[in-house]
């Protein structure tokens, strides 16, 4: 175990590689003995088990800082941004928010998040076991907006009970033509289907997009691959649907994929509305597992199906937490990132449910305890362990049309393709998908 | 024929028992898996009466989430739909009075404004006062679900009351002018205690609409504790705290009781309240 | 109060509160106040930002009518959301008026079981727009819900019906909202027993059946309230929201996505930037149609409905 996670954070240094950073004023460091009664507020995303961690990791926190009474805001991803960005309207976010990779520049631009770079510097937050290559990671320009506190990657889970019980073997890599093959012998045996692409967010575009040989799927002008080549992703929708192993638009209607308690690989009292595998993130496999005992399936890890494993899979920063600018007491804020970053016993209670910690000394300091309490620890260092020899350098942070553009354009190509029986071609789709992007970008 | 009547009568009868069942029966259905065991709801979708009894829903979704227990978010619902639904009352019934007993310039033009608030709802509003709240810094407050309200905004209100008040004879309000009685003195001690039927009805609705408010919640609340039963409901269902069916039908079926409670005891007067706001087109 | 001068001695403070005018201005201060700041202002503002670039985090940018160009020419989801929501209204709004009025005629009815039924059919209207219902909905029309479960039990390929499919989606959120038809039944109820007795017995001796009375008497006599009805549903449902986005959220396909709630997704997107400009322009244009459609279902109603 010791060894594969020292394997996992040299790893990270390599997978990401990024610029360095500047100087900036100096700060305090918040002192709980001279402070009176604070309510300190903190948001993020996640699921049921996320947010049981996080609660006691904060009402430890308590114990050293009586004085202060948590707010505590947990959303789903989806309910997250829209909240977070009417609370950043009202000059009301939380003192520390959770922030994701894609996000930061663009959070940044709007003024909310905090340059924590003064407190590095005084010492307030200890960055030292941290690799240089994942602090830069929260970097916009010459500031330090917020920080990596868990490292992920892309992972398939998979029902491994019913591919077992079929005889069927699940390789790491496992390419596109291998998953069909699979996807299509399950689905003929058991009538189970399997979910991919289903417009909730472009990362298997991403992923494509990847193994075609580029780095990231979007600039600032809108998509990087050309129609042709979209054409090809759109054209595997419209294939697998037409052969019935694909769900498809009706049928992600009528099941729940947002929610990963009721998601079809863990839930669901028929084989007509089960899925076979999830295309997830590695740190999400503790909260799927939680699901899938419950109903007796034991969870099998691959990559995301890709032509080119290779080229597509990388190492994520996962969830970053950033001091915003309405914080009332940065220097609380800061104390308190620090401690959600460095503290063992705190992240003991953490359990790594976000992924694996960057600092060097954390992360090992915890590795027993963690797979003590949470079975599933050492198998995802175990698979970042794998991503890490076999992936690219990570894409870009995505430009500020991103959102829209995903809401507007790739859900609703990806519900007109995955449409059973759809008039919709595949390179009509790709050159779509080209054209309103490049729109939606030149208009921002 | 008294055999053919009675069996009519009989036929009868059963349709409209038949009828009532099917209505109540997504209620029923939802109150009775509330005590089954949670997975025992879905496999046992088509039974009505669970076969095993059990209070642990109730005890495992009692205790909310984020360290707030669902006695919180009952607290904050009760404090919302009161303090608003007062305010209704007193501002609904001045306005009403105003409407229907004086004379003054502008009435013919408010009540028009009133009915047509009627037709304006909050969803239509929903953006505008949005941004209007955030300019005077009411988000995360509780003040655009209260305060409004203090104002007669909601037209129906009034037109109810202003069509109770239209039936007490105005010789009562002449005979207190002669005794010298002030237009506020009518209000407060002759119209007032004789709307009471109208306010109750009045009550009974706001509290209920007030109560089911999820559109405000969702906007204007973002503190943990701060969370109506509406909105903690919905994320109770949400993908942040896991799909536990059964305790999630026991907070729903938790939170539907009052509505149900008030409606079984004020039933006739709501019935007449209903009516009597729809008896002219 | 200031403003009257001193010198009046007649008009004291008090006898000038009390003069009918100012009193009717004083007793309708509520309203006033609350319209021009609940209604008015924010109405206004929204019209302003109707003409803006707007996303919340930054400062409004004045782009005149590029919004509603935008919504009117390019975009096929508002186009998209008023099908929906006029099918949903179109559709729903009649059922359960007719719903309403059928149960009514049955409930007319002097026996003593009476109230107890009417508060049964009533019940669901009471606490049918609480967020409850909503979540309860969703789990009774799930492919393993109870709804599939009891009418597998007769048609035998209803078994795992998908009724959140395209098509029979929207007819979740319409079954909802007919359920839900006790208040009109009410209404109704209570203008059956105004029609005057006499009238029946004038057609009775006129040779008129039970269904002549019906079309000849009953109809036309309660037409002023199924006009008051239609008015009433027609505004809800076009106002509906909670119900949509809790249910379905729109999905598959933008087909069960109700005007509002677009709205809404265009002020708080899950991911992305606010554009609350356009979604002002989208509440202004909602406005427009729903004067419109009021307009019009009064216009019609010196056609149809009988005026006494």
């Amino acid at each position: 175990m010791k060894k594969i996670l020292a394997l996992v954070l040299s790893l990270m240094m390599l997978c990401m590689a990024m610029p360095a950073m500047a100087d900036g004023l100096a700060v305090g460091t918040y002192d709980p003995a001279t402070a009176g009664t604070v309510e300190f507020s903190f948001g993020w995303w996640g699921n049921q088990v996320r947010d049981e961690v996080t609660k006691n990791a904060a009402d430890y926190f308590t114990e050293n800082y009586p004085n202060i009474t948590f707010n505590l805001n947990a959303q789903s991803w989806g309910n997250y941004w829209a909240l977070m960005s009417t609370y950043a309207a009202n000059n009301d976010l939380p003192d520390v928010m959770q922030q994701d990779y894609a996000y930061i520049e663009q959070w940044v631009e709007a003024g909310d998040l905090l340059d924590l770079t003064p407190y590095v510097e005084s010492g307030a937050l200890d960055l030292s076991t941290m690799p240089e290559s994942v602090i830069a990671t929260g970097k916009v320009g010459d500031g330090l907006y917020a920080v990596c506190c868990a490292v992920n990657a892309p992972a398939m889970l998979y029902n491994k009970t019913l591919t077992d019980s079929l005889g069927i073997e699940v390789p790491m890599n496992i390419t596109w033509d291998q998953f069909v093959e699979i996807s299509k012998k399950i689905y003929e045996e058991t009538g189970v289907g399997a979910i991919y692409g289903d417009g909730n967010s472009e990362n298997p575009l991403t992923y494509y997009a990847r193994s075609l040989g580029y780095t990231a799927l979007w600039d600032e002008n809108g998509l990087i691959p050309t129609a042709e080549e979209m054409a090809g992703y759109y054209q595997r929708l419209i294939d697998g649907v037409a052969e019935g192993w694909l769900y498809d638009t009706d049928k992600l209607a009528g099941v729940n994929t947002n929610d990963l308690a009721q998601y079809p690989m863990v839930y669901g009292a028929s084989n007509e509305v089960r899925a076979w595998s999830a295309m997830c993130f590695s740190n999400q496999v503790a909260a799927y597992t939680a699901a899938a005992n419950a109903d007796g399936i034991e969870l099998g890890f691959s990559t995301w199906p890709s032509t080119d494993p290779v080229k597509s899979n990388y190492m994520k920063p996962g969830q970053f937490f950033a001091v915003t600018t309405d914080a009332e007491n940065p220097d609380l804020a800061v104390a308190f990132l620090n401690y959600l970053l460095n503290d063992v016993q705190g992240n003991i209670l953490l359990r790594a449910e976000r992924g694996v910690p960057p600092c060097n000394g954390t992360a090992a300091a915890i590795a027993d305890e963690v797979g003590k309490i949470d079975a599933t620890y050492p198998a995802s260092v175990e698979y970042l362990a794998f991503v890490g020899e076999n992936c690219s350098p990570i894409f870009p942070p995505l430009p500020s049309y991103a959102g829209t553009a995903q809401t507007e354009v790739i859900q609703m190509l990806a519900e007109e393709c995955l449409l059973k029986g759809t008039s919709m071609t595949a390179e009509e789709a790709g050159q779509m998908a080209v054209e309103m992007i490049a729109d939606i970008a030149s208009s921002f | 024929m008294v055999g053919r009547n009675k069996t009519k009568e009989l036929i009868y009868h059963l349709l409209v028992a038949f009828g009532a069942i099917v209505m109540v029966y997504p209620l029923l259905w939802m109150i009775f898996s509330s005590f089954e065991p949670t997975d025992m709801v879905l496999p046992t979708a088509a039974k009505l009466l669970p076969e095993n009894w059990t209070l642990d829903n109730y005890i495992r979704g009692w205790k909310g989430f984020m360290g707030y227990t669902f006695g919180t978010f009952f607290a904050n619902s009760f404090f919302i739909a009161l303090t608003s639904t007062f305010g209704t009352l007193l501002s609904s019934s001045f306005v009403a009075f105003a409407l229907q007993r004086l004379k003054f310039k502008l009435r013919g033009v408010l009540f028009v404004l009133v009915l047509s608030t009627m037709m304006l709802p909050a969803q239509i509003l929903m953006i505008p006062q949005f941004m209007w709240y955030r300019h005077l810094n009411w988000v995360g407050t509780y003040f655009p679900m209260i305060l409004p309200y203090f104002f007669a905004i909601q037209g129906f209100f009034v037109y109810l009351i202003m069509n109770f008040i239209g039936g007490i004879p105005k010789s009562l309000d002449e005979a207190a002018k002669i005794d010298g009685c002030s237009y506020y003195g009518i209000f407060f001690r002759i119209i007032l205690p004789l709307i009471v039927p109208a306010l109750i009805t009045s009550a009974i609705f706001s509290f209920i609409w007030r109560w089911d408010d999820y559109l405000s919640a969702l906007l204007y609340v973002n503190r943990a504790n701060m969370r109506p039963v509406s909105l903690a409901l919905q994320l109770f269902n949400d993908p942040s705290s896991g799909s536990d069916i059964g305790s999630t039908l026991a907070m729903s079926t938790l939170s539907i009781v009052p509505a149900t409670i008030i409606f079984l005891i004020f039933q006739k007067s709501l019935v007449e309240g209903i009516a009597s706001t729809g008896i002219k087109g | 109060m200031t403003a009257i001068p001193a010198t009046k001695k007649k008009t004291t403070l008090g006898s000038w509160i009390n003069q009918e005018n100012v009193a009717g201005y004083m007793f309708s201060m509520p309203f006033i106040v609350g319209f021009l700041m609940f209604m008015v202002i924010p109405m206004g503002l929204s019209l302003f930002y109707s003409f803006c670039k707007y996303d919340i985090q930054n400062p409004p940018v004045w782009i005149g009518l590029e919004n509603y160009i935008k919504i009117f020419t390019k975009d096929p989801t508002f186009i998209k959301t008023l099908k929906v929501t006029c099918y949903y209204a179109l559709i729903g709004t009649p059922l359960k008026v007719v719903f309403a009025l059928i149960v009514a005629l049955i409930l007319n009815h002097e026996t003593k079981a009476v109230p107890l039924y009417r508060a049964t059919y009533y019940l669901p209207s009471i606490i049918g727009g609480s967020v409850a219902v909503a979540i309860l909905w969703r789990r009774m029309f799930e492919s393993t819900g109870t709804i599939n479960a009891l009418l597998g039990k007769i048609f035998p390929f209803l078994q795992s019906y998908n009724w959140f499919s395209e098509g029979p989606a929207i007819w979740v959120l319409i079954i909802l909202t007919v359920w839900q038809f006790g208040s009109s039944m009410l209404i109704f109820l209570s203008a059956l027993k105004q029609i005057p007795r006499e009238l029946y017995e004038a057609s009775h001796v006129d040779g008129a059946n039970t269904n002549q009375q019906f079309w000849r008497v009953t109809l036309p006599l309660l037409t002023p309230t199924i006009f008051f009805n239609l008015v009433q549903q027609t505004i809800n449902s076009f106002l509906a929201f909670t119900q949509c986005k809790l249910i379905t959220n729109g999905d598959p396909r933008k087909s069960t996505l109700f005007y509002t709630v677009y709205q809404y997704q265009k002020a708080f997107p899950a991911v992305g930037k606010s554009q609350m400009g356009y979604a002002s322009a989208l509440a202004w244009i909602m406005l427009v149609i729903i004067s419109v459609v009021t307009a019009l279902l009064f216009w019609s109603k010196s056609k149809w409905v009988y005026d006494d």
